[in-house]
């Protein structure tokens, strides 16, 4: 059965905004993504999230891989516009990126304004596989004491996005996402820390 | 904390929904949309343009639905279009192009392209027309029969698309300035709350969309005295409006690769407003300057009042309040103030309980030193 893209992104919109309220939940949007059918270059779970978010009215850009596809895609099914990553109010980072090319992305993106903190950038990471045991403790708002996770090569990113996040209410909200169609969202006010053994 | 929720009432509120809908349909007359669409053009003209909706169908249903209640069908209208996906934003359409239906100027008797009075109230007696109560089908077929018939014998030699605005003609005598094209990106009031001191784009988007009754309210009382304001109507055009986006895929931007989507009906006025102002000289000289009003549909009160408050605006002076934006742009739309004043509706018991409190106190203390 094809996407229905009124009640799929419906759904989709609902599981993020679930977790973005709660950090460290992971939920899974596999019913939706399963049901992708056109040929992409990202994760199924990615093209879901990205005709969820993505609209005439916003921009993106795109990191990794051969972005050029990605961003005809998205712009032929969303009508969004492709943007520079400086620009962009979601930004895309596919599971080819590099080390380099993620940290590059932190340093560059919106993080909105003291007065419009809101018009900061949402930076949507692909990654191997979420879950929840592992060395990684959130706390923070929408966390009731610590929730434990583990994300595939956070060490890449982590310090990054400690750097940019320092000055709240400045900073960026991530969604990620993994090969099984998982999402979890780290918003800007989660606190991260790595469990020492 | 102003509010508390209140819990409860929610059968009570079931009801009151049901009773609605009983007055709505109890007389058993189904009120078709294509009856209000024909006959109620005026009421349609004033909900697309306060609703900022140009769909004449959604807001036939909206009046239904709101029993003709004009606050109520603009706000189910509002919510509704606050619910659409955006994919396209049409080229920016130059009003020379209006496909004219009527079009006055109160300045000169002679125009280039003539007066052309189209339908307009202005020339009416106002008296009840009674035969209306007992209007047949025969008679009205009868009437536009009779009504082809004379046109088809009348010359039928006029041009009614790209007539010249009569602001050029003035501007080739040297009379009205010239001002350079304004290319700045316009800004979204529907998108980005407003913030003043607002420009110039976004004064026009409010004005447009404000509540007919208040816009004329406020546009009047700036001329008589509450404002600095002389108007006389340059231009008043009823007309239709082309509209065209660029073709979605065409990478180009090609103006000859556009779309076209269809026409909507505008009402444009221009109103020269004389000011005086001192020359090199130190002599006092009179200028004119232009008010721009424009809205949906044919609301030709509106536009003018519209085309009075902008140049009002433009030249903000605290000295009178139709002169200060703040006091007209909150005020004038209708989902707002109407809004505003119904939450007057709901409880405050709190607030009002704390209020009475103090004034125990303060009476028992009253009391108390009498003593």
């Amino acid at each position: 059965m094809a996407m229905d893209v009124v009640h799929d992104t419906q759904k989709g919109y609902r599981t993020i905004l679930h977790c973005m309220s709660r950090p460290g939940t992971i939920e899974n949007v596999s019913e939706i993504a399963d049901k992708v059918t056109v040929s992409i270059e990202c994760l199924s779970a990615t093209f879901v999230t990205s005709l969820t978010l993505l609209d005439r009215e916003v921009s993106f850009s795109v990191v990794g891989g051969d972005t050029k596809k990605m961003e005809e895609l998205f712009v032929a099914y969303t009508m969004a516009t492709s943007a520079s990553l400086k620009t962009a109010d979601y930004v895309f980072i596919t599971k080819q990126a590099s080390k380099e090319q993620i940290i590059s992305v932190f340093q560059n993106v919106k993080t909105g304004t003291l007065i419009n903190p809101q018009q900061s950038a949402t930076i949507i990471l692909e990654t191997e596989y979420l879950s929840n045991s592992g060395n990684l403790l959130l706390t923070g708002p929408g966390i009731e004491d610590t929730e434990e996770v583990s994300i595939a090569n956070n060490e890449y990113w982590l310090e990054a996005r400690n750097n940019v996040n320092s000055e709240y209410p400045l900073g960026v909200d991530m969604i990620l996402l993994d090969e099984f169609a998982h999402v979890m969202c780290l918003p800007r006010t989660t606190v991260t820390k790595i469990r020492e053994v | 904390m102003a509010y508390v929720a209140v819990k409860g009432g929610s059968e009570a509120i079931e009801e009151s929904i049901k009773r609605l809908t009983f007055e709505r349909i109890h007389t058993q007359q189904v009120l078709e949309i294509e009856a209000i669409m024909a006959g109620m053009q005026g009421m349609i003209d004033q909900v697309m343009s306060e609703s900022s909706l140009y769909s004449e169908l959604l807001a036939a249903l909206a009046i239904k639905q709101a029993q003709g209640n004009m606050e109520e069908a603009v706000f189910l209208l509002r919510a509704h279009r606050s619910t659409l996906p955006r994919n396209y934003y049409t080229r920016v359409i130059e009003t020379d192009n209006m496909f004219v239906e009527r079009r006055i100027s109160a300045s000169f008797k002679d125009i280039p392209g003539g007066q052309i009075l189209g339908a307009s109230y202005d020339y009416t007696h106002r008296l009840m027309d009674f035969n209306l109560l007992s209007e047949s089908k025969e008679a009205m077929q009868k009437w536009l029969l009779e009504y082809e018939q004379e046109s088809q014998h009348s010359s039928g030699a006029l041009t009614l698309q790209s007539l010249p605005k009569v602001v050029a003609f003035l501007q080739k005598e040297g009379l009205f300035p010239t001002y350079e094209e304004d290319q700045a990106e316009p800004l979204d009031v529907t998108k980005r709350s407003v913030q003043f001191p607002t420009t110039r784009s976004e004064r026009l988007q409010i004005l447009t969309r404000g509540q007919t009754g208040a816009v004329t309210s406020l546009g009047y009382a700036a001329i008589r005295g509450y404002g600095a304001v002389h108007p006389t109507v340059g231009e008043l055009r009823v007309g239709k409006l082309p509209l065209t986006v660029a073709y979605p895929m065409d990478r180009t931007n090609d103006e000859e690769n556009d779309l076209y989507i269809g026409q909507i009906k505008v009402t444009e006025v221009e109103s020269f407003i004389p000011i005086t102002t001192k020359n090199e000289k130190n002599e006092e000289e009179i200028e004119f300057e232009i008010g721009y009003g424009i809205c949906y549909g044919q609301n030709e009160t509106k536009a003018i009042a519209m085309s009075i408050l902008d140049q009002a605006l433009e030249n903000g002076n605290q000295d009178y309040p139709t002169h200060d934006e703040e006091f007209i742009l909150m005020h004038i739309d209708s989902v707002e103030s109407t809004g505003f004043i119904s939450h007057l509706k709901l409880p405050h018991y709190v607030t009002f309980q704390s209020k009475l409190d103090s004034v125990r106190k303060i009476k028992k203390g009253t009391i108390q030193h009498e003593k």
